[in-house]
């Protein structure tokens, strides 16, 4: 018999088609390696440190596991100009994905360092105003954006603060870091308002504890110190246990309250502070990071305002005597007893 | 003799098989496609109104969540108003209760009590007192939307400092008789609407955010959006919601440009007071998930049939003509004059008639040429007995003809030596 060549017609281009055709719809599965983002974390202020573990916390939440899609360099330090531009001169040299940098000084720092280099920048607990980090608030510019600290709000609330629980103080004690860039607009805000109040600011810049410890040390055998409270303003040098300490045993022993940035030294304790807090503004950079991470150019993410946090300690406030109103307390975000 | 193959290409040759099995594709995938086109389209119609619904229904819960985190900041005002006798107490107890109702609720950045003239009683704010606005907000606009003591929620403006929404709202303070004495104002800072809105869960991607009348983005998962002031006014709900007056949710869910540039389904909820709309999108290839599994499904299944038909094509085709082929092949082969040629044919059907037909046929064949045969043979039996025959009458006419021949010659010889005789005895 003669076999018909054609009835055999395209059955195994049908079948591969519906082949294909299968493959097509049903997707096909392939595995790709997922990257690994390098963040370089320069903690520049052991005082506020706590805003590393707010930061991995909430990228954690955003899908950044560490040790699988984000490994995480976090340099520790205080106040050092060198040991600043060091750690961000590494962290440029190995090419991370983006440096999370705190406080004002290291972020400025930070900018200086990456200029040019693509590198973007996460700051958080940085002062913007007047400090040239950023264009505007909602245009940042450059390669660079973060989380703002109310800095000059900040001081003139610790002063109020201090105000409204030690009336009958007309002299503050102002210590403060010689030198330090974000000291003197915080100064320029606190004066004007110092003079409306009728109180007398007694600036002492000091370059470390030493120097506080000498400029206390004659006043410890004189009745009047030369002033009837010491407050604490947005700079470094006061929150460091050495130089709290010095402030803290000088303050309890002449019974002058001390206040500003809530800290313990000991048995010494500040009784009230307003700062941002540590770990909500670690979660506030996180989503600023992880736009980085995702390629929005920073210079076009808008700078957020991390929100100030108000503690009164009830205890220490009670051990110098003071009063503090019942409006004071309601409005207090923590008190510690 | 031309080949087979030369035959067909002359003749244009087109394999019945070959049609038949593309008739019956042709016919089964049309009949495929319609069936999947229809279910498709009845299935993305049902699909369609449900979205439509679900849309509806998210939007409007949405909107209620918002609506409720404004709602509690009015209860807590007019608590506040109401319990702690406000209007009568002195200015230290009215701070103090300024200061309760701060530091109760963080959204709360400023609080300032009027009297009925509109004169500051007392202030506190989170703000050190040199950083407050809300001074600025405190103008004759102000005063003439809560003069008729109700309830009032301002526009929504941005913080110059940190670029924050906020607004103002207000709450009338009365006496016990019911007379006003004064009014209760906060500035509201909406960021703490944000996590609110970020949580909404629209679907797997789908987002939610929150528009004033004039299109701004307020409340948004993307925060730095917000920051940024964005006018949303270009995005097509968002601009249906600007140009509506009353607070009727839209009921169409066609597919319109995103707050993120994809294609979504887009649906808005009014709030009503304050005067913001909530609007939710679901990208379109969520929404029509189903739909795109259920076309999915359809190619598969339709594939499958295809393939199916094109098996059963060329099997059904094969079979009605693999007897005709059969009989074809048998044609030739008997053409070329082998008889013998079995044609193994056993449809019941004409093509079985056909062939038992063509074996009769093939039988008549053989007989009448078995027949023929033998009459060839009675012929030239009779031929070869004819012609032996008129061969022994030829040898005998040849001898007789011999025999003629020599007396004819012997009377010639004889009248020639009569005629010899003659002459001499003449």
């Amino acid at each position: 018999m003669i076999r018909n060549k054609r009835t055999g017609f395209g059955l195994q281009a049908v079948l591969a088609s519906l082949l294909v055709a299968v493959i097509f719809l049903g997707g096909c599965t392939t595995t790709q390696n997922e990257k690994v983002y390098h963040v370089g974390v320069l903690s520049g202020l052991s005082f506020v440190a706590d805003i590393t573990d707010g930061l991995k916390a909430k990228m954690t939440e955003l899908g950044y596991t560490e040790g699988k899609n984000i490994v995480y360099d976090v340099q520790k330090m205080d106040f050092d100009m060198v040991a600043y531009r060091s750690a961000l001169n590494k962290f440029v040299d190995d090419k991370v994905d983006v440096i999370v940098v705190f406080p004002t000084e290291a972020s400025m720092e930070a900018k200086k360092a990456t200029e040019g280099t693509g590198t973007p920048v996460v700051f958080t607990f940085a002062l913007i105003e007047g400090m040239g980090l950023v264009d505007s608030i909602r245009e940042p510019g450059g390669n660079i954006t973060g989380v703002r600290y109310p800095g000059p709000d900040i001081v003139l609330k610790r002063f109020e603060i201090m105000h409204e629980m030690v009336p009958q103080a007309k002299r503050f004690l102002v210590p403060y870091q010689r030198g330090y860039p974000i000291v003197d607009p915080q100064l320029e805000a606190l004066r004007p308002a110092a003079e409306a109040a009728g109180i007398t600011l007694v600036e002492l810049p000091a370059s470390n504890a030493t120097e506080l410890q000498a400029y206390l040390d004659p006043r410890n055998k004189s009745a009047d110190a030369g002033f009837d409270a010491i407050l604490i303003i947005v700079e470094p040098l006061a929150v460091t246990p050495d130089a709290f300490g010095a402030l803290g045993k000088f303050a309890y022993e002449h019974k002058l309250p001390i206040g500003g940035a809530l800290m313990a030294a000991g048995d010494y304790k500040s009784i009230f502070g307003v700062n941002v807090n540590d770990i909500a503004v670690g979660r506030q950079t996180a989503p600023l990071v992880d736009k980085v991470l995702r390629g929005t150019p920073a210079g076009t993410i808008p700078v957020v305002s991390a929100d100030s946090y108000f503690q009164i300690n009830y205890k220490a406030a009670q051990a110098f005597g003071l009063n503090v109103s019942e409006g004071l307390l309601a409005r207090a975000d923590e008190i510690i007893r | 003799m031309p080949t087979q193959n030369e035959a067909k290409k002359g003749r244009n040759f087109r394999s019945l098989t070959v049609t038949l099995a593309l008739a019956f594709l042709a016919l089964s995938t049309v009949v495929l496609l319609i069936a999947s086109g229809l279910e498709l389209y009845f299935n993305f119609q049902t699909q369609q109104q449900v979205i439509v619904s679900q849309q509806q229904l998210i939007a409007q819960d949405a909107a209620n969540t918002v609506k409720s985190f404004v709602q509690d900041k009015f209860s807590m005002m007019e608590s506040t108003a109401s319990i702690s006798s406000m209007a009568i107490e002195n200015q230290e107890q009215q701070k103090n209760v300024l200061d309760k109702l701060l530091g109760r609720e963080p959204s709360f950045r400023q609080l300032v009590l009027l009297d009925a003239q509109n004169r500051k009683l007392a202030e506190v704010s989170r703000l050190s007192q040199s950083a407050s606005r809300i001074d600025s907000r405190l103008d004759s606009n102000l005063f003439a939307q809560i003069q008729d003591g109700e309830k009032y929620v301002s526009s929504v403006y941005i913080d110059n400092i940190t670029s924050e929404p906020m607004m103002i709202m207000t709450v009338p303070v009365k006496d016990i008789f019911g007379d006003l004495k004064g009014t209760l104002v906060a500035e509201v800072n909406l960021k703490f609407m944000w996590d609110l809105v970020g949580r909404i869960k629209i679907g797997d991607k789908g987002v939610a955010y929150v528009v004033d009348r004039q299109g701004d983005l307020i409340a948004f998962g993307d925060i730095s959006r917000v920051l940024r002031g964005e006018n949303l006014i270009h995005l097509e709900k968002v601009n249906d919601f600007v140009s509506s007056k009353g607070l009727i949710i839209t009921g169409e869910s066609g597919t319109s440009k995103g707050i993120q540039g994809n294609s979504v389904i887009a649906n808005y909820a009014p709030l009503g007071m304050p005067d913001w709309a909530v609007v939710v999108e679901l990208p379109v290839e969520e929404a029509y998930q189903a739909v795109a599994q259920g076309v999915v499904m359809s190619a598969l299944i339709m594939l499958l049939g295809i393939f199916l038909a094109v098996v059963a094509g060329i099997y059904l085709s094969r079979r009605i003509t693999r007897p005709i082929i059969g009989l074809r092949d048998a044609a030739i082969k008997i053409g070329q004059g082998a008889l013998d040629t079995q044609i193994e044919v056993k449809s019941r059907n004409e093509i079985g008639d056909l062939a038992s037909a063509f074996r009769q046929m093939m039988d008549d064949l053989k007989k009448s040429r078995a027949k023929l045969e033998h009459h060839q043979q009675e012929l030239e039996k009779n031929v070869d007995e004819r012609t032996k025959e008129l061969q022994a009458k030829v040898e005998e006419l040849q001898k007789f003809n011999r025999l003629a021949v020599g007396r004819e010659l012997r009377m010639i010889e004889l009248k020639k030596r009569i005629r010899e005789l003659e002459s001499k005895r003449r």
